[in-house]
Order: structure tokens, then C-alpha cells, then sequence
């Protein structure tokens, strides 16, 4: 009895004429989305990232999440998201600066003009301390949404 | 980039020159406050002194209330542009998915 799964030619007493086999432009291949990478030759290989070469050894396997290579077809690593790095810098830099105006609105003045500016710098101190948080808080709130969500996905 | 995004960046641009501009007012304000209430004799301001400094504090004040919040917004737009940014290249996969 014969499988009708196959096709005929592929069946067992299949005499007919040989069947060449389909070409390979046939086989429908999405399109990238981003076609700035330029290595992906196969959507089945790992993509590397930032022109890095990694080699498949056993012993890089167990390195960082960050150091692994992209995988098609798979979320992106929050560490590499350069909006995200940028986030961070942002908050670090705002908290750092509203500690440097705290620091400085101690500082004696002898000029109006120094006055004026101490005062308009002491009010900065506020806003730039809450925007520092807000940015350190945003960023963990979208790691920890990108660490869920790659693990759904796995 | 979407109108969102783009509507945040403009937001943050637009409150940090406004909150600029606020901050810039103001310091001039405050020295000119310091100038005129130096500038009063023992006998006390002249009633035209008077109105002056009146005119300045009451320009001062509304300047000093502007300023904080704009330069909050601006900072908020700011974190909340790249926020928008950094959720949309998260959520966007590795090309080649079917």
C-alpha cells in the first residue's frame, strides 16, 4: 500500500519518467526586515553582531548572554539595545549633575551676578535628581519586561 | 520612527529651549531684583523704587514657577523618548523570522 503523502515519484514501483528536481529559486525565502547585516547567508545560521567573529567552540559557550551571537528569529538582548544603554547614561548623568548643584549651591558667593545663578542652579537640583530616577527606574522596568518576554518566547 | 516617538522628541526639545529661556529670565530678574533693593537709601525706596521692585517680583514669580516644571517635562520627555525608542528596537526580532 502506498503512502499518499509522497508524491507518485517517490513511491514505491514508481516507473514514469525521472522528475527533475524543483529549482532552487522556487523555494520562497522571506526578505530580511533590516538588510543592513550582511552576514546571513542562511536564516538558520547565527548571526554575528558588530562584525564579531565567534567561533562555535564548546568553552565560549558558557560565556555571557551578551557575548553570544544573535540567533534568527530570536528576541534581542537587552544589554545590546543602544537605547537602553543610552537611558541609563542619561539617569547616571542627571543624578550626577544634581549632586554636583547640590554640592555647589554650598558654595559661598560675592557677586550678584553669582547669587542669581546659584539660586536658578538650586532649583534645577530638583527636577534633574527625579529624572535621574525615572530614567534608572524606566530602564529596569524594560529590562525586566525584555527578560520576560525573551523567556516566553524560549 | 513613529509620530509618538516623534511627538516626545519635539516635546523635549521645545520644553528644554522654554526651560532655557525661563532660567535665563529669571537670572537676569534676580539680578535685577538685587540691584534695585541695593540700590534703597537708609530713608527707605522711593515710591517709584517701590513699584519697580513690585514689578519685578511679581515677574520673578511667575518665572520661577514656570521654570521647574518645564525643565521637569523636558527631562520626562527625554527619558520617555528613549524609553519609546529602546522598547521598539527590543521588540523588534533578529531578521530572517518567518
Amino acid at each position: 500500500m502506498t503512502n499518499p503523502r509522497y508524491d507518485e515519484q517517490f513511491r514505491r514501483g514508481y516507473a514514469g519518467p525521472p522528475v527533475p528536481p524543483p529549482a532552487q529559486a522556487s523555494v520562497s525565502t522571506p526578505e530580511p526586515i533590516a538588510p543592513e547585516r550582511p552576514n546571513h547567508d542562511s536564516h538558520a545560521t547565527p548571526v554575528p553582531v558588530g562584525g564579531e567573529q565567534v567561533a562555535g567552540e564548546d568553552s565560549r559557550a558558557e560565556t555571557a548572554d551578551a557575548d553570544r551571537p544573535l540567533e534568527v528569529g530570536t528576541t534581542r538582548p537587552f544589554r545590546r539595545n543602544p537605547f537602553a544603554i543610552g537611558l541609563l547614561a542619561v539617569g547616571v548623568l542627571m543624578l550626577i549633575v544634581g549632586v554636583w548643584l547640590i554640592e555647589q549651591s554650598t558654595a559661598p558667593t560675592a557677586t550678584f551676578d553669582q547669587q542669581a545663578v546659584s539660586q536658578v542652579e538650586s532649583q534645577l537640583t530638583a527636577p534633574l535628581l527625579t529624572g535621574g530616577v525615572v530614567a534608572i527606574v524606566a530602564w529596569l522596568v524594560l529590562g525586566a519586561f525584555a527578560a520576560s518576554t525573551g523567556r516566553r518566547s524560549d | 520612527m513613529g509620530w509618538r516617538s516623534i511627538t516626545l522628541a519635539a516635546l523635549a526639545i521645545g520644553l528644554g529651549v522654554a526651560a532655557g529661556l525661563c532660567l535665563a529670565t529669571e537670572t537676569r530678574l534676580l539680578v535685577a531684583i538685587m540691584a534695585a533693593y541695593s540700590a534703597g537709601s537708609d530713608s527707605g525706596p522711593t515710591p517709584a523704587q517701590s513699584a519697580a521692585q513690585a514689578s519685578l517680583n511679581a515677574q520673578f514669580s511667575v518665572i520661577y514657577q514656570l521654570a521647574g516644571p518645564l525643565v521637569a517635562g523636558s527631562l520626562l520627555c527625554l527619558v520617555g523618548f528613549l524609553v519609546v525608542l529602546a522598547w521598539r528596537w527590543q521588540s523588534r526580532r533578529i531578521p530572517g523570522q518567518n
